[in-house]
């Protein structure tokens, strides 16, 4: 599992940065929320394999239309003129820190006892 | 015995493996992806920097004040190189004279010139009779015409005449009574404006919104607009008299 996510993006970052593709700084905005729902999604994977409820069709789903709708907040956002983007990068920062924390809690999580409080 | 038992217990362990990284591919790839996209914004910040280090900002500027200095030795090189070309033939000189000659003379409207462009119509609004109340609102004015003039300007006109009165440097269009002076000529409707340029661009800068025209055509002018290959625009009849200019 682990292991899994650390070789997947040390071999996503070894591709991309062979990659002869430059994006303009117009779309630099998009990507970083596209990340932010990646990393989302994977860390919610993870929270859901310590709770062992993982399902590889809701990840996929999750981060498709956690992206597009993301992305497609941020489009209308620069339409109107309101950083609406903001409100995605607030979800998603939430819910990472969330899901790790939950992780840190299950991973620590000692014998006979529930989820802490802290 | 043992050997054995290690094998099958690693053979064991690989498949348990393989299943989880069949149930786990998804994960596998949203990872891959998300850490090119990371890869991919990462290089996307390192070509963008907003801010320099000081000594890249000296390394810069000492790069500019070379290229300055660069630049003026250039500069003085083409003056040499201009004064060289002139002394050196004198023939070209005088072809180079000639066309620049005619150029001046169209540039002042002392020949007359043909060429590509557009020739505006406007005429009074044909109710003016049946209206009572105030004539002044349905006629053109001198400033009307101005106006149109400058947009033809505006526009890159090269040569421009209102019936058959050359436009040129100090041409005035100004109100004389129920006509309108220019050169100091009488001029009077249906005025045939004619102007030699780009006669698309000519045509689409009087058609703009809020243009001259439009506020014509709200007044009730009849407006005539005819793009040719051929307009005819007649020099200056005037003569220059310069009395208090002299060149220096």
């Amino acid at each position: 599992m682990w292991l899994i996510i650390v070789l997947g993006l040390a071999i996503g970052v070894i591709i991309g940065s062979n990659l002869p593709l430059i994006i303009p700084v117009y779309f630099a905005k998009y990507l970083s929320i596209a990340i932010l729902a990646g990393l989302d999604t994977i860390f919610g994977g993870a929270r859901a394999y310590l709770d062992k409820e993982f399902d590889d069709l809701v990840l996929i789903t999750g981060f498709i239309f956690n992206s597009l709708l993301a992305a497609g907040l941020a489009y209308i956002g620069d339409q109107l003129g309101v950083a609406l983007y903001v409100a995605a990068i607030f979800v998603f920062g939430v819910r990472l820190f969330n899901n790790l924390a939950i992780i840190r809690r299950n991973i620590i999580k000692r014998p006979g006892e529930g989820y802490a409080a802290h | 015995m043992i050997i054995n038992n290690l094998i099958y217990l690693t053979n064991i362990y690989w498949e348990g493996c393989l299943v989880k990284i069949k149930k786990f591919q998804a994960l596998a790839v949203i990872c891959i992806i998300v850490g090119i996209m990371i890869a991919i914004q990462y290089r996307a910040n390192l070509h963008s920097k907003a801010y320099i280090s000081y000594k890249q900002w000296s390394n810069i500027k000492t790069e500019i004040n070379n290229l300055d200095k660069q630049n003026q030795d250039l500069a003085k090189e083409i003056i040499l190189l201009r004064n060289k070309l002139a002394r050196d033939n004198s023939q070209r000189i005088d072809k180079e004279l000639k066309t620049r000659l005619d150029e001046a003379n169209i540039l002042a409207g002392f020949t007359p010139v043909g060429g590509a462009g557009i020739i505006v119509m406007l005429d009074d609004n044909p109710d003016l009779m049946l209206e009572k109340s105030d004539i002044n609102s349905f006629i053109i004015h001198d400033i009307n015409l101005l106006l149109v003039i400058n947009q033809l300007k505006a526009a890159g006109a090269e040569a421009i005449s209102v019936n058959s009165e050359r436009i040129v440097v100090n041409s005035e269009v100004r109100c004389a009574g129920p006509t309108i002076l220019v050169n100091l000529n009488r001029v009077a409707p249906p005025f045939e404006i004619k102007a030699i340029g780009d006669p698309e661009k000519l045509e689409s800068a009087l058609l703009s919104k809020e243009g001259e025209l439009e506020a014509l055509r709200l007044m009730g002018i009849r407006v005539n607009m005819q793009k040719t290959n051929k307009v005819e625009i007649p020099a200056y009849n005037g003569m220059p008299n310069f009395r208090y200019s002299h060149s220096k």
